[in-house]
């Protein structure tokens, strides 16, 4: 068994590396870069927070929780059997070593030892079947990424509605427009999600009709998702009215610019370099001008494609 | 062979499979029908060990994946893995040694391609490969026929016969009436969480009459096509 286990492991660098490979970017650069990202955000975090742990320790829980899907794991299931608690727990604790390492340097101790065991726990508790819970939303019908990303991301969700309420008890402005952003990354993160081509011809518009269709539902849903916390935010801290209406009028501009983006490359997703310029064109807003013309352009010709 | 005692199965409220008994017999093969949602799948997982219930099944050995291979309805393969490493992780999870792949790929399957990005059929196909590898006693094919070529469609019927002729115990869950009748000794009708109907070769004409006067009755008519 330990030939699977070892086949295993050699398996997972393989697929991780292509994936690497079709973002544009040399494996072993892109783990370099990984590594680092991961060291800074760390720091930044420690740094930035009041209570960074609790923040830490649900990146982590949220890390965790995201390799062990129903179906990946029903996959390797019917695979290994019996046996798949040694590749469970072989990965989980991959996923949980770095973040029980950097919260042991930050004398987090109870912290690390939470995940730590959080991530052997989970590797032996039964496989949850998606069909076994039905999850309401807050949205109707229309707008399929948020109804999808609500369901899969519900845990997040509740993360950025823990924050805000740790920003109440503790009387912390800055953390309730924290969780703010978060919100808008959660929201950012169903928009991601690239549908299959039918979810597209389903349309009766042209390619402007259905972009603007897009932009519009996102807007509205991004209004209704964000409405409470916001709420919340003004009556605690009527002082962060300004700042408030800052986050989400450029958090909305950034959702849109990403749907303008998403689509330039449909069905791929966006390559590394688009995902340089476009997070560089939002720091450099100057670029804008000549990247929205050029996303805006690229999407219809894909879009127009597929509705003709 | 695969004997079920009280198998039951639920989802929170929702029951699924009530207190199912029933022996599936070696050298047989066995056709599971019933509406979409009747629990076939669910009673598969079951009987693969794929998924926890009460009650007892018993198919020879300790373990039920051990004697028992399962063919998924819509395989799932991982994102960038190529046929060829899903056949390989198959022999090295079941400490097998990998065959010549090259000469059992009777589909002629791309195996290096990426299997995420086969078609509905090529799926199938890889993962029925998969599940002919394992060298069990016991295969549960959930819908073997789903999306696959007329060609393709001849050469899995010529296995499953295979597979009955040395003795192994088969389950098919198919959509397709004409091809169970054709293949299965005996046909189950899976109604309300247990089997309501168990009908041999001899029946399986006034079954299908039987299930087709329930089923469309005046639904078409619902509708609306006649615009």
């Amino acid at each position: 068994m330990n030939d699977m286990i070892t086949f295993y492991i050699n398996l997972q660098c393989k697929l991780i590396s292509r994936k690497l490979k079709r973002l544009g970017v040399n494996p072993v650069l892109g783990v370099v870069l990984f590594s680092i990202a991961f060291i800074l955000f760390s720091f930044m975090l420690f740094y930035k927070m009041e209570i960074s742990a609790y923040v830490y320790t649900g990146i982590a829980v949220v890390s965790i929780f995201s390799i062990n899907s129903s179906q990946r794991l029903g996959f390797l299931k019917e695979i290994c059997g019996h046996t798949l608690w040694k590749i469970r727990l072989l990965e989980n604790i991959a996923v949980a070593i770095p973040f029980c390492l950097f919260l042991l340097y930050q004398t987090a101790y109870v912290f690390s030892l939470v995940i730590f065991l959080f991530s052997i726990i989970l590797a032996f508790t039964p496989i949850m079947r998606q069909h076994s819970v039905r999850l309401p939303t807050p949205y109707f019908h229309r707008p399929f990424e948020f109804i999808i990303g609500f369901r899969k991301y519900l845990l997040l969700v509740l993360f950025s509605l823990f924050l805000m309420l740790m920003a109440y008890k503790s009387d912390n402005m800055n953390l309730g427009l924290f969780s703010i952003v978060i919100h808008f990354g959660i929201i950012l993160s169903y928009l991601g999600f690239l549908e299959p081509s039918n979810y597209i011809t389903i349309y009766n518009k042209s390619s402007k009709g259905f972009l603007i269709e897009k932009i519009k539902t996102t807007i509205l849903y991004t209004s209704v998702s964000i409405f409470p916390t916001a709420v919340i935010q003004l009556i605690t801290f009527p002082t962060s009215a300004i700042p408030l209406l800052f986050i989400i009028l450029i958090g909305l501009l950034i959702l849109i610019y990403f749907l303008i983006c998403k689509y330039s490359n449909y069905p791929d997703v966006m390559s590394l370099p688009h995902t340089i310029l476009f997070i560089t064109s939002i720091f450099l807003p100057i670029l804008l001008f000549y990247t929205v013309p050029l996303y805006w352009k690229k999407s219809r010709q894909k879009i127009n494609h597929l509705l003709q | 062979m695969i004997e079920i005692k009280n198998l039951s199965k639920s989802y929170g409220a929702n029951k699924v499979l009530k207190g199912i008994n029933i022996t599936f017999n070696p050298g047989h093969i066995y056709g599971i029908v019933g509406v979409n949602g009747a629990g076939k799948t669910t009673l598969f997982h079951c009987i693969a060990g794929l998924e926890d219930f009460l009650g007892k099944i018993e198919t020879g050995s300790k373990n039920l994946h051990q004697e028992t291979a399962f063919l998924s309805t819509n395989p799932y393969f991982l994102d960038r893995l190529t046929g060829r490493e899903y056949l390989q992780f198959i022999c090295h999870a079941q400490g097998i040694e990998s065959p010549n792949f090259d000469t059992r790929n009777i589909f002629q399957l791309p195996l290096d391609e990426y299997a995420s990005q086969y078609s509905t059929g090529m799926k199938k196909k890889l993962a029925l490969l998969g599940v002919l590898l394992q060298k069990k006693n016991n295969f549960i094919l959930d819908e073997p026929f789903n999306g696959v070529d007329i060609q393709s469609n001849l050469v899995i019927t010529e296995i499953i016969q295979k597979l009955k002729q040395t003795g192994k115990t088969t389950l098919i869950s198919s959509h397709i009436f004409s091809t169970l009748s054709e293949l299965c000794d005996s046909i189950l009708l899976l109604e309300n969480g247990a089997f309501s109907r168990i009908v041999d070769k001899l029946e399986f004409k006034s079954l299908e009459q039987e299930m087709k006067s329930t089923v469309l009755g005046n639904d078409i008519d619902l509708l609306e096509l006649d615009y």
